[in-house]
């Protein structure tokens, strides 16, 4: 648990690094990424090679964010059990052979489970980079001037700064337990559930005191951050080059293509 | 910054789960003086000072600050002119970098950009804390939490500070720093505490508070001298005050 306030905290310092990506104002990034995701949605089911060049976007943002691959893949792995759920019985319900890798013939769900973990790799990547490289209020921002409702954005928000309450308190629970527990970390399940409870009432108590300094200070539910961007030639150049990119993609195989020309160049 | 007055006349409140945390108090504060507000733990120094910005609404009773009256209307006039430092700093601090946390309060009241940036750096510049300005508030000690925590509040130019165990978590250096800061302003100030040997060091006044109403208010020597009286309310003498050597 300690870790995980760990991860979020790093999330935080790297959304407040300066590279060209992370100038770039936060609404051209978060229409971009949803344009993104849209994209990677659209494709048919059995769709493989296609999806590859799309990797092309998330790297792009996180290599010239500088941020470290890391923290990201890992966020990414911790998640990767909801993707799998998804598509786990895809194998099962769906027999018909649609490819072969050599001898062995590949059945449709089998491709379908695979479409959906890169399309899950590809949208996460891409959200988790967003993240990374905008912050989450520079990011809440963007988003009500994008015209969100407010009330959206301040949800996103509390989430994101009462997970860092949960974790925390979490974090000081799990090391009381283990104080008292003689080295054996493992639970049972009535006290698993008393400490759960303790945790949801304990989170509950410090989000309402977090809430009352912020109404102390004035806070009336509109986020308001200090350095707003403002839109450039550069928001609109990224957008534009993006939006390209992702149609290109969409309308051609560009890893055919791509492989295409190469066997042709060079037979 | 134009220190105002409090005036606390008959005030009542309980919570919903039933426990009367206020029985009728009644306290009068002057413009630009420093009062503490001792008492044990349920005393209902906490509750009182939730009423002193509006935050807990008056069920009975009545919470003046200057010449306004406290009502579900001028809740918000009242927390731009009361400044409220909560008794944990990581309640306080929640934005990213210490320079947004103390511009929070600025940029909710609507100030123009530069008016904010120019507050953000005279707010850390008086607690000292320039340094720390790009740095997230969570990597900070706790003097220096305690430190920005109390800046978030002067960024606001409030007239009054109100704060709720302000030396807590603090180490003797810090706790030195935060008490010489205290010294050093001229706001109306309240201070809840179990720190006593601050109380005489910060404040001209206190107020004795039990079971949810006030047992003794006057100058800090004469109450905080009272053996019977502190001993009865659940707190001590101060050392500081036993150890006077008279030349």
């Amino acid at each position: 648990m300690t870790a995980s306030w760990h991860d979020l905290a790093r999330m935080e310092e790297l959304g407040r690094m300066d590279t060209p990506i992370h100038r770039l104002d936060a609404r051209a990034k978060a229409v971009v990424t949803l344009a993104f995701i849209g994209v990677v949605m659209s494709f048919p089911r059995l769709t493989l090679s296609a999806l590859t060049p799309l990797l092309l976007y998330p790297v792009f943002l996180l290599s010239a964010g500088r941020i470290p691959a890391r923290p990201i893949l890992k966020k990414i792995l911790v998640a990767t059990p909801f993707a799998l759920a998804v598509g786990l019985f895809n194998p099962l319900l769906d027999r018909q052979p649609v490819a072969a890798i050599g001898p062995v013939p590949v059945s449709g769900g089998w491709v379908s489970l695979l479409s959906i973990l890169i399309r899950f790799l590809l949208t996460s990547g891409a959200a988790l980079a967003l993240v990374a490289c905008t912050g989450m209020h520079r990011l809440g921002a963007g988003l009500e001037r994008i015209g969100v409702p407010r009330i959206f954005v301040s949800q996103l928000l509390f989430l994101h700064r009462y997970l860092f309450v949960i974790s925390d308190e979490a974090g000081t629970m799990r090391r009381a337990v283990e104080i008292r527990s003689g080295g054996n970390r493992t639970l049972r399940l009535r006290g698993f559930a008393s400490l759960a409870g303790q945790l949801l009432i304990r989170s509950m108590d410090r989000a309402d005191r977090v809430y009352r300094a912020m109404v102390a200070r004035g806070f009336d539910g509109q986020i308001r951050i200090p350095r707003e961007t403002a839109f450039g030639w550069r928001d609109a150049a990224f957008i534009a080059f993006s939006l390209a990119f992702f149609a290109a993609a969409r309308l051609w195989n560009l890893a055919e293509i791509l492989g295409r020309l190469c066997t042709e160049t060079f037979p | 910054m134009n220190p105002m007055a409090i005036e606390v006349r008959n005030l009542f409140f309980s919570y919903p789960d039933g426990t009367e945390a206020l029985r009728g108090v009644s306290l009068n504060i002057e413009p630009g003086s420093a009062v503490a507000l001792v008492g044990g733990n349920g005393a209902g120094k906490s509750t009182l000072l939730l009423h002193l910005n509006g935050y807990l609404p008056v069920e009975r009773g009545e919470v003046r600050i200057g010449n306004t009256r406290i009502t579900r209307e001028t809740a918000a006039l009242a927390r731009k002119a009361v400044g409220m430092v909560f008794q944990n700093p990581d309640d306080q601090l929640f934005m990213p970098t210490v320079a947004e946390d103390v511009a929070f309060g600025p940029l909710n009241a609507g100030w123009p950009a530069a008016e904010v940036q120019r507050q953000v750096a005279s707010a850390l510049a008086r607690v000292g804390m320039e340094s720390v300005r790009d740095r997230p508030p969570y990597r900070l000690s706790a003097g220096e939490k305690r430190a920005v925590a109390i800046a978030t509040v002067l960024a606001m130019s409030p007239d009054i500070l109100v704060m709720d165990e302000p030396s807590s978590y603090l180490d003797p250096r810090a706790r030195r720093r935060l008490i010489t800061l205290l010294r050093s302003f001229d706001h109306t100030r309240i201070v809840a505490t179990h720190d006593l040997e601050m109380v005489v060091e910060v404040c001209s006044r206190v107020i004795v508070m039990d079971a949810g109403r006030v047992v003794a208010d006057g100058p800090v020597g004469d109450v905080l001298d009272n053996e019977e009286l502190m001993l009865a309310h659940g707190l001590e003498r101060p050392h500081i005050l036993r150890h006077h050597h008279p030349h």
